[in-house]
C-alpha cells in the first residue's frame, strides 16, 4: 500500500475506470479458444487416409509380387517335370523317379534341389554303371579263362559259359547278388560232361572267383551307393546355400512408417527448452530492458514414411538404403500476425538482419513449426540374438537430409517478434540413426517393429555462435520388407 | 458472483460460462489496458490477447486468490509484451539510466474525473506511463518493476519520479484540455 495520498487517490480513481469493449473482441476470443477441437478431426482424417494409402500400396505390391512368383514357379515346375519324364527311360530306377515325382509336388524350393540332385544322382549312377561294366569285363575275362581251362581239360564248358553269361547279365542288372550259388548248382549239374576232378577244379575256381568278383561288386555297389547318398546330401546343402546366396545377392524392397515426436536440442543429451536462446547483451553497451525472452519450444508430432532397398551381406548382417520423407514439428506460443514489413535481427547472431513482410507478436496461441525433409539413409542391420524365431535387429547408420520447406519461426529479441526465414537454416543435414527392432514374419514377408531415435548432428541454424540447435526424433519404426520368392 | 462455478464451466468448454466470465471482467480489464496504451484500438488488441491467455491458462488458477486480480495480472503482462512488440512504442520505451531524479512530496487533490486522470496518464511518454501505472496503480515495487522490464531498480525510481512530477504539474496547472483533447477513443 502507498503511504502517499497522491498514489492512493490515483489508484482509487483508476479502479473505477471501465469501458465497453466492441463485439469484435469477444468474437475473436471465442474463435481462438474454441478452434482447437475443430482441427483435430481433420488431423485424424489425414492420418488414417495416409495409413490406408500406405497399407493399400503394400497390399498391391505384395499381391502383384506373389502372382509373379507363382507364375514363375509354375513354369519351373513344368520344366522339372519334363526333365524327370525325359529321364524316365534312362538310368534312374522307378523308385527313385517315383520319389522325385512325389517330391516335385511338395514345394518349389524342394523341386530345385531335387532337380539338382536328380542330375547329380544320374551322373553318379552312370559312373557306377561304368564301374560295373569294367568289373563285368574283368569278371568275364576271369570266367572265360577258367572256362578255357576247363575246355582244354574236358572240352565241355559251353554250359559254363552260358552260366557265366547269365551271371554277367544278372550282375549288369544288379538285381541278383547270390548268383555264385547258381553257378555252383549249374556246374555241379554237368557231372556227366566233365570228369570229377576237373569238375571239382572248375567248380571251386569258378565259385571262388565268382564269389570274389560278386563280393567285390557288392562292396563297390554299397560303397558307391553310400557315396551317392552322401554326395546327394551334400549337394542338397550346396544347392540350398546356392539358392540362399542367389537370394541374398538380390535386393529386397521395404516400406517404412515411423510415427513419433520431435524436438530441438541444444546439444546431445542436453535438452533445450528454449529454441531461441539469446545472446546475452553486453553490459553497458546495449540499451537495457529491450531484450526479450521468446516462448518455450515444445516437442511436436513427427513422422517418417519411406521406401527402402535391403541387401543381405551375411547371415546376420544386412545393408539398407532408400528414400524417406520426414516431417518434424515443434510448437511455440505466439500472438496475432501483423501484416507489416519489418527489419529483423536474429536471436542467435544480432549482426544478421533481414527484411520480412510480416511477423507474429508474442501471445498464447499455439504455433506449429513444421520442417519437411527428404532423407537418404545408409543403414547397417545386425542380428544380435541367435534365435531364428524372432530375430532382434540392431540398426545403426547415417542419413543425409534436405529441408524442402518449413514455416518455422525465428525470434527477434530486440523487437520481441517472431518471423519466418527458411534461409537461416542449414538445409542439408546429416543425421545419426539407431533403432532396435523385432523381426516378425508376416505372410512370408518381414515386419520389423521397434523404437528408433535420430539426431541431427549438423547445426539446424546457419552461423549460430554459441547457440547450437539440433533436430531430435524419437519414435516407433514399422518396417515391412518383401521377401523375394 | 460464483467464480468457482464460472471457472469450472469454462474448464468444461461451456460457451455460456466463457461468455459470462468475459462479460463480467471485460469492462474493467479494458480500463487497465487503456491505461497502458495510447489508443482504444491498441487497448482492445491487448484485451483480446489477454482474454485468450486467461481462457487457455484457466486451469492454472488455484482459486486461492481473487479471480479478478489474477486476470488483471495477466492483462498487465500482456500489455507490457504488447508495448515491447510494437514499433511505435519502442522509442518511448527506452529507459535512460539516471540515478538522479527530482524528489517531490506533493500530494495534490485530484479534482479530475476518472477518465480525465486516465487521459493525463496516457499523455505521459510510454516509459513513464508504464512505470507510473505499475507502481502507482498496480502497486509493484521498483525491484519488481526492474525485473518485469529488465531495468535497474534505480532506473525505475528515477523514471517514476519524473513521471509523478510531470503528472502533478499537469494536474496543478489544470491544463487538462491543452494536453489531452477529447477523452475517449482516438
Amino acid at each position: 500500500m502507498h503511504e502517499n495520498e497522491f498514489e492512493k487517490r490515483v489508484q482509487q480513481k483508476m479502479e473505477e475506470l471501465q469501458f465497453a469493449p466492441s463485439d469484435a473482441v469477444w468474437k475473436n476470443v471465442d474463435k481462438e479458444i474454441n478452434k482447437k477441437e475443430k482441427r483435430r478431426p481433420v488431423f485424424w482424417l489425414f492420418f488414417f487416409l495416409g495409413l490406408m494409402l500406405l497399407g493399400g500400396g503394400v497390399y498391391f505390391i505384395t499381391n502383384n509380387k506373389t502372382k509373379k512368383v507363382e507364375q514363375l514357379n509354375g513354369l519351373k515346375s513344368d520344366e522339372v517335370a519334363d526333365k524327370l519324364d525325359a529321364d524316365k527311360n534312362e538310368t534312374i530306377t522307378k523308385d527313385e523317379k517315383k520319389g522325385m515325382l512325389d517330391k516335385k509336388k511338395e514345394n518349389d524350393k524342394a523341386k530345385k534341389v531335387e532337380k539338382l540332385n536328380g542330375l547329380k544322382a544320374e551322373k553318379k549312377v552312370e559312373e557306377l554303371n561304368q564301374l560295373k561294366r569294367k568289373n563285368f569285363v574283368e569278371s568275364n575275362k576271369a570266367a572265360n579263362s577258367i572256362a578255357v581251362k576247363a575246355s582244354k581239360s574236358k572240352s565241355s564248358n559251353e554250359k559254363t559259359r552260358n552260366i557265366n553269361v547269365e551271371k554277367n547279365e544278372l550282375d549288369e542288372n544288379g538285381l541278383k547278388k547270390n548268383n555264385n550259388e547258381n553257378v555252383a548248382t549249374k556246374n555241379s549239374a554237368e557231372e556227366n560232361v566233365v570228369t570229377k576232378e576237373t569238375k571239382k577244379d572248375i567248380q571251386d575256381s569258378s565259385v571262388n572267383k565268382t564269389e570274389t568278383i560278386v563280393q567285390d561288386n557288392k562292396k563297390n555297389i554299397v560303397a558307391d551307393n553310400k557315396t551317392v547318398l552322401a554326395d546327394s546330401s551334400n549337394d542338397k546343402k550346396i544347392a540350398r546355400n546356392n539358392i540362399k546366396a542367389i537370394k541374398s545377392s538380390s535386393w529386397k524392397i521395404g516400406f517404412h512408417f515411423d510415427p513419433g515426436v520431435s524436438t530441438i536440442e541444444r546439444s546431445l543429451f542436453k535438452s533445450g527448452n528454449n529454441s531461441y536462446a539469446l545472446n546475452t547483451p553486453t553490459s553497458g553497451t546495449t540499451t537495457p530492458g529491450v531484450y526479450s525472452s521468446p516462448s518455450k519450444t515444445e516437442a511436436g508430432f513427427s513422422a517418417l514414411v519411406g521406401i527402402s532397398l535391403n541387401k543381405t551381406l551375411s547371415k546376420h548382417l544386412f545393408f539398407s538404403t532408400g528414400i524417406n520423407y520426414h516431417y518434424y514439428s515443434t510448437s511455440v506460443s505466439t500472438g496475432r500476425f501483423v501484416d507489416s514489413g519489418a527489419n529483423v535481427s536474429s536471436s542467435y547472431n544480432s549482426s544478421i538482419t533481414s527484411q520480412v513482410n510480416g511477423y507474429y507478436v508474442p501471445g498464447q496461441n499455439k504455433y506449429v513449426n513444421a520442417y519437411h525433409f527428404l532423407e537418404l539413409p545408409l543403414l547397417i542391420n545386425l542380428q544380435i540374438n541367435k534365435g531364428d524365431k524372432i530375430p532382434i535387429m540392431w540398426e545403426a547408420g547415417v542419413s543425409v537430409s534436405y529441408l524442402i520447406s518449413s514455416n518455422a519461426l525465428h525470434f527477434d529479441p530486440l523487437k520481441n517478434i517472431y518471423y519466418k526465414n527458411i534461409d537461416l537454416f542449414n538445409r542439408t543435414q546429416m543425421n545419426a540413426i539407431t533403432s532396435l527392432m523385432a523381426d516378425l514374419h508376416v505372410n512370408k514377408n518381414e515386419l520389423l517393429v521397434g523404437p528408433e531415435i535420430q539426431y541431427g548432428f549438423t547445426r539446424l541454424l546457419k552461423n549460430s555462435t554459441g547457440n547450437t540447435q539440433h533436430l531430435f526424433y524419437a519414435g516407433i519404426k514399422f518396417s515391412y520388407i518383401l521377401n523375394k520368392k | 458472483m460464483d467464480y468457482i462455478r464460472l471457472v469450472n464451466g469454462c474448464l468444461k468448454k461451456e460457451t455460456s460460462a466463457q461468455r459470462e466470465l468475459y462479460a463480467h471482467f471485460a469492462g474493467t480489464m479494458l480500463g487497465v489496458c487503456y491505461r497502458y496504451t495510447k489508443s482504444m484500438s491498441d487497448a482492445e488488441d491487448v484485451l483480446q490477447e489477454g482474454f485468450i491467455k486467461v481462457f487457455k491458462n484457466l486451469h492454472q488458477f488455484k482459486g486461492s486468490g481473487e479471480l479478478g486480480a489474477w486476470i488483471r495480472k495477466i492483462m498487465v503482462n500482456t500489455a507490457i509484451n504488447y508495448l515491447k512488440s510494437q514499433r511505435n512504442y519502442q522509442y518511448d520505451l527506452s529507459y535512460i539510466e539516471n540515478s538522479l531524479h527530482p524528489v517531490s512530496d506533493d500530494n495534490p487533490e485530484i479534482m479530475l474525473s476518472t477518465k480525465e486522470l486516465a487521459e493525463l496518464i496516457r499523455q505521459l511518454p510510454t516509459g513513464y506511463q508504464t512505470i507510473f501505472n505499475l507502481h502507482a496503480v498496480e502497486g509493484y515495487t521498483h525491484v519488481e518493476i526492474g525485473n518485469i522490464l529488465g531495468i535497474n531498480e534505480g532506473t525505475s525510481r528515477s523514471q517514476y519520479a519524473r513521471a509523478r512530477a510531470l503528472l502533478i504539474s499537469w494536474i496543478e496547472k489544470n491544463d487538462i484540455e491543452n494536453k489531452t483533447g477529447i477523452y475517449a477513443r482516438k
